[in-house]
């Protein structure tokens, strides 16, 4: 037996254990949870300490050993490496004084640099990844045929009354506005309504991966 | 003390043996029981052993020349000192023919009286020469006295005779004039000095050893008399000569004088005598008594005898302590007894300041006079007793005396000292019971006494029988400790104030001459409040004697403090008792009135008052109850209680039953449905879970599949709303494609469907995979999915790069595209949730890089990852499985049945799986909706 199928015939118990569950919750399906995200804890910390620390930075600072012997082109790129690594080194190492409250602050640098540098992609990610391209195609929405015209018209008032639908008003009864919060809280529903939709296929497309990876190891049992 | 006849030693009286050689003492210097036999010491009066009365076996045993045979009851006369020297030993006198005539009154005691009736006349200032002119009749001394009153000066004109310490004034009694008994104590003066009489020793055995006592110490005195002198010195030096007008003393200061003053209840008002009076009357002459009934005098006890008034007093012989009756006997008036200061004793000298001014008049009033008259200094205070001197203590510091006297005894000279020490105040602010005491005293001199049939002078031999029975106290104070002050007069009708008493209110009656008042002690003063005026002037409101009270011990003297209170509840009796003995009421002083209570107020408070319930005073009574008194000050008192409902008491308490609730996690509250519902949940549960394992197993049992279901190789194009087919096929094999695998296990099962579709195209196109991921566990399963591919495909190294599990997820992506941007030609995200596709088409967009981005994502993110598709910035868009197969399809990648027959039955049964449960679902869906009408309908028709 090879170890795939050691791996397909564990894989396809572990999946009993967890589609125990349908019978309440028991010990196996807590094993196999345990196992699954233990595993997942294990494997992430192997592959942050491989992936990221030892060639992050590690490797980049041994890179200054042999930078000598590397080609002039390269040398600066190795000290480049090397001095981003440093200061990623130096910030990571400040990070470890948030283990202990007295000295936390000093981690402060790290954590604030990270969060500026993540808040400034994001944002601009989000207003030039985001808001701008969907509002251009709202604004391109091709009225060329009856059938886009319609549909574009339907996505823009569902768009807006959706939004409409989020402010934080009071409801009128029988006003315009409550006419536009049903109708958009009409569109929510129906984008709720189509992701649980999707997300049922997709458990369902998992369910028979799964299912099928059971019928194999079994079949593997059986031969 | 006893002397030892064989070795001389001192031993105490009554000692038996001697102490020194065992010698047998004279029995003499016991008083020797007559039932028993015992020797008692000579302070007894009763036995030690069997408590038989002493003195009479003391009177029978005293040697007395001539017992006299048994008299009547004799009003006892006005109580003079006989006390002699302390330690001189005086010898008796022989008892004066004169003395043994009873019915006659001494001279001066008869101008005494024939003054004191005409000082009761306040127009009658004829009294001072009624009185010059009777001096005839008066002893020679008295009549010196009077003249050296208006004749300082006044010088004996014979030398005295040397008499040793014998006092001036028993020199000065030394008279033919002289009652026997007076004789009797001047010869024993003059034995004891060079001058001895044969009658000294006769009587040496009665007289000696008594009167040889020496003087008592004062902390020997009982306690009563202690008390008594305590009050007493205060007393004489607040006596007045002249009656006072009712004053605001109060009622007890008023008993207590009442008390004090009037020994005998029946005694006759007397009138007061004034100052103009007194003037006329020589000094140390003005203490005759008033007359009292005898039967009352005789339950007198002999402290009230010696302490009351000396006119008040008409004792039994038997009754009266022999001292107090030579006491009463007239002073010898020896004119040719002028005997040299140098030889009295010292303390008698001492009393004689004024002996330079009159020679012939005895010392003891000189000395009596010297404080009230403000002129003499007080003497040394060495020998002054503890209480005299706290007495004296209250007083300013005396001034010196120019004759000090350092023998004076020390009562006396505290006496003084307390006397001179009290400025002159007009007489007006001598309490009532001083100005009554005083004023009785000299209210009997001035009464004017007629003599009685049974009025006697003391005889000798009873004298000496009266003197055996003076207790021992007595006796010393007699001797040593009260000096003798005054000359007792031949004999007045009845007196048993002690000579000091009687004395000391004589001479500051005198004194009134010249000085209208006595000022109030400060003891007195202190009694009063703050800011309260000194007593005002009091009237001798007493001008009878009162009968002392019954007992030993006066009760005004054992406690004057209670004696007030008494006076102060019984106040209509003790005025109508007061106003029966002929005593106006005092008028009490504001001070003192302001204390007194009400009749209200006593009633109030002997009410008991009931303690607090509650509150913080709980258990106290009379707390004052501060409502009342804030509603006074404030009014009405405030609304304290808010109106309060019993919501909001419901909402008080369970915000308090929430403050006081342990910190702990609240307990989910589960709403087990029943039992019935639970089975069909559960079986709901299975059912759905059988449907679906089934319709996934179903194809798997089915290999041909089902024909209602679609087939994967003729899917529609519509599963694909953006195609990445052009930007697959754009590619060639220098071109290097960006895979991001950034999905997990778990969505594995689907995520490789699409991830196998675009890496078998792309090793197909033989393009450079690189292979990141933004989740840690992407990056194997890129490997898995790349080496799964190797099962019929060998590839080379450089067409698969695994650059690993970049962090940072948005900047990972930006810090991926920004290094390998250039480098790439096409990025594939395969992403299980909506944000990685987000992060990618962002920064792909943000990086203006230029590649296209192929999004293969779960049919889970489809709903939120497809505007980016449609926006546009998704070249190519696979969700899901049936996506997957619909692109293989149209890249054309599915296997053939030829080829793979298995990949292709794999892919219809996973398809034909998919299809299935969905449609199941659906129709579970459909018929949920449809039962929960078809409920909601019958409930509400029902």
């Amino acid at each position: 037996m090879t170890p795939d199928q050691i791996g397909v015939i564990v894989g396809a118990v572990f999946t009993l254990f967890i589609l125990s569950y349908l019978i309440g919750d028991n010990f196996l399906y807590r094993f196999a949870t345990h196992i699954l995200v233990g595993a997942g804890a294990g494997y992430i910390v192997a592959v942050v300490v491989v992936n990221v620390f030892g060639s992050l930075v590690v490797q980049p600072v041994l890179a200054l050993q042999t930078a000598g012997s590397a080609s002039p082109q390269q040398q600066p790129v190795i000290v480049a490496n090397a001095i981003v690594a440093g200061i990623g080194l130096l910030l990571g190492i400040l990070l470890l004084f948030k283990l202990r409250p007295r000295w936390a602050f000093v981690g402060n640098t790290s954590v604030g640099y990270l969060i500026g540098v993540g808040a400034a992609v994001a944002l601009g990610g989000a207003l030039f990844g985001t808001l701008a391209p969907q509002i251009e195609a709202t604004a391109r929405a091709s009225v060329t045929s009856t059938t886009d015209s319609v549909l574009t018209v339907i996505i823009l008032v569902g768009t807006l009354f959706t939004l409409v639908s989020f402010g934080f008003y009071r409801s009128a009864r029988g006003g315009i506005f409550s006419g536009i919060n049903a109708i958009g809280r009409f569109f929510l529903s129906i984008a709720l309504g189509a992701t649980f939709a999707l997300v049922y296929v997709a458990s369902v497309s998992l369910l028979i991966e799964r299912t099928q990876a059971v019928v194999d190891a079994l079949r593997l049992i059986v031969k | 003390m006893v002397y030892c006849s064989s070795c001389g030693t001192a031993n105490r009286d009554g000692s038996r043996f001697c102490n020194e050689c065992s010698a047998k003492l004279p029995s003499s210097t016991g008083v020797r029981c007559s039932k028993c036999g015992t020797a008692n010491p000579l302070a007894n009066v009763f036995c030690d052993k069997c408590g038989t009365r002493l003195v009479p076996a003391l009177a029978e045993d005293a040697s007395m020349p001539e017992p006299e045979p048994p008299v009547a009851p004799i009003k006892k006369g006005l109580s003079l000192p006989t006390k002699p020297a302390a330690t001189g030993s005086m010898t008796p006198i022989e008892p004066s023919p004169a003395a043994s005539q009873p019915e006659r009154a001494p001279d001066w005691l008869s101008q005494l009286r024939t003054a004191s009736a005409s000082a009761s006349d306040e127009e009658n200032e004829a009294a001072v020469p009624s009185n010059q002119s009777d001096g005839t009749q008066s002893p020679d001394w008295l009549a010196r006295l009077s003249n050296s009153t208006s004749v300082p000066a006044a010088v004996p004109e014979k030398p005295a005779t040397p008499v040793g310490d014998m006092p001036d004034w028993t020199r000065d009694t030394a008279s033919e004039d002289q009652p026997e008994w007076l004789q009797r104590i001047a010869g024993y003066s003059s034995a004891e000095g060079k001058d001895q009489s044969p009658a000294a020793t006769s009587a040496e055995d009665t007289l000696i050893a008594p009167q040889s006592q020496p003087a008592a110490p004062v902390d020997e005195l009982p306690d009563w008399l202690s008390n008594l002198g305590v009050v007493a010195p205060s007393q004489l030096d607040r006596s007045e000569p002249e009656p006072a007008a009712p004053a605001d003393v109060p009622d007890w200061l008023s008993n207590l004088g009442v008390v004090a003053s009037t020994p005998t209840p029946g005694a006759t008002p007397a009138p007061a005598a004034t100052p103009k009076d007194q003037t006329a009357q020589p000094r140390g002459t003005r203490a005759p008594s008033v007359s009292t009934p005898p039967q009352e005098a005789a339950e007198e006890p002999d402290w009230a005898a010696a302490t009351s008034l000396p006119g008040a007093q008409s004792a039994a012989s038997e009754d009266v302590p022999a001292w107090l009756r030579d006491m009463s006997a007239p002073p010898l008036t020896d004119e040719t007894a002028t005997p040299e200061p140098t030889e009295a004793p010292d303390w008698l000298k001492n009393l004689g300041p004024t002996a330079a001014v009159a020679r012939d008049e005895p010392d003891w009033p000189s000395a009596i006079d010297v404080p009230s008259e403000s002129q003499a200094a007080q003497p040394a205070e060495a020998e002054v007793p503890d209480w005299l001197k706290n007495l004296g203590a209250a007083a300013p510091p005396p001034v010196a005396e120019p004759t000090a006297s350092e023998n004076m005894p020390d009562w006396l000279r505290g006496m003084r000292a307390s006397a001179d020490a009290q400025p002159v105040a007009p007489e007006a602010e001598a309490p009532d019971w001083l100005n009554d005491l005083g004023s009785s005293t000299l209210a009997a001199a001035a009464q004017p006494v007629a003599p009685k049939e049974e009025e006697k002078p003391a005889v000798p031999g009873q004298e000496s029988a009266e003197e055996a029975a003076i207790p021992d106290w007595l006796r010393e104070l007699s001797s040593g400790t009260l000096p003798s002050i005054q000359p007792a007069a031949p004999e007045v009708e009845s007196s048993a104030l002690p000579d000091w008493l009687s004395d000391a209110a004589a001479p500051q009656a005198k004194d009134a001459q010249a000085e209208p008042a006595i000022a109030i002690p400060d003891w007195l003063n202190e009694l009063a409040p703050a800011g309260t005026p000194a007593v005002p002037p009091t009237a001798a409101r007493v001008e009878a004697a009162q009968p002392a009270p019954a007992g030993e011990l006066p009760e005004w003297a054992r406690n004057l403090g209670k004696s007030a209170v008494p006076a102060r509840t019984g106040k209509d009796e003790t005025l109508a008792a007061v106003a029966s003995a002929g005593l106006t009421q005092a008028e009490i002083p504001a001070w003192l009135e302001a204390l007194r209570p009400t009749e209200g107020e006593t009633a109030e408070a002997a009410e008991p008052q009931e303690a607090e319930k509650e509150g913080v005073f709980a258990g106290i009574s009379q707390v004052l109850p501060p409502a009342a008194i804030m509603g006074e000050v404030q009014g009405a008192p405030a609304k304290l209680f808010i109106e309060t409902r019993a919501e909001d008491l419901a909402r008080a308490g369970i915000f308090q039953e929430l403050l006081t609730r342990a910190t702990s996690a609240p307990t989910p509250i589960v709403a087990l449905p029943k039992r019935g519902a639970r089975i069909r949940q559960r079986a709901l549960q299975w059912c759905i879970a059988v449907l679906l394992i089934g319709a996934i197993l179903v194809p798997s049992i089915l290999p041909q599949g089902l024909g209602f279901l679609p087939k994967a190789d003729n899917l529609p194009e519509t599963l694909l709303p953006k195609s990445p087919l052009k930007q697959m096929t754009s590619l060639t094999s220098k071109s290097t494609v960006l895979v991001v695998f950034d999905y997990d296990p778990l969505q594995a099962g689907e995520l490789d469907q699409i991830a196998e579709v675009f890496l078998r195209q792309l090793r197909k196109q033989n393009v450079t995979v690189k292979v990141a991921s933004l989740n840690p566990l992407g990056p194997a399963l890129a490997d898995r999915a790349w080496h799964k591919l190797d099962a019929g495909y060998q590839s080379s190294d450089q067409q698969f790069i695994n650059l690993g599990y970049i962090p940072g997820q948005s900047i990972g992506a930006q810090n991926l595209l920004d290094q390998y941007g250039a480098q790439i030609d096409l990025v594939i995200d395969l992403a299980a949730s909506p944000d990685s596709v987000r992060w990618w088409a962002e920064q792909v967009a943000v990086t203006q890089i230029n590649k296209p981005l192929i999004v293969g994502v779960s049919a889970a993110a489809q709903t939120l990852t497809l505007p980016y598709a449609d926006s546009g910035q998704i070249k190519g868009f696979v969700s899901g499985v049936v996506g997957a197969l619909a692109y293989a399809k149209q890249a054309n990648l599915l296997p053939n049945v030829s080829s793979n027959e298995k990949q292709v039955v794999q892919n219809q049964v996973h398809l034909d799986a998919q299809n299935l449960a969905q449609w199941l679902l659906a129709i579970l869906i459909g018929v949920g909706i449809i039962s929960g009408v078809v409920s909601r309908t019958g409930r509400r028709s029902s």
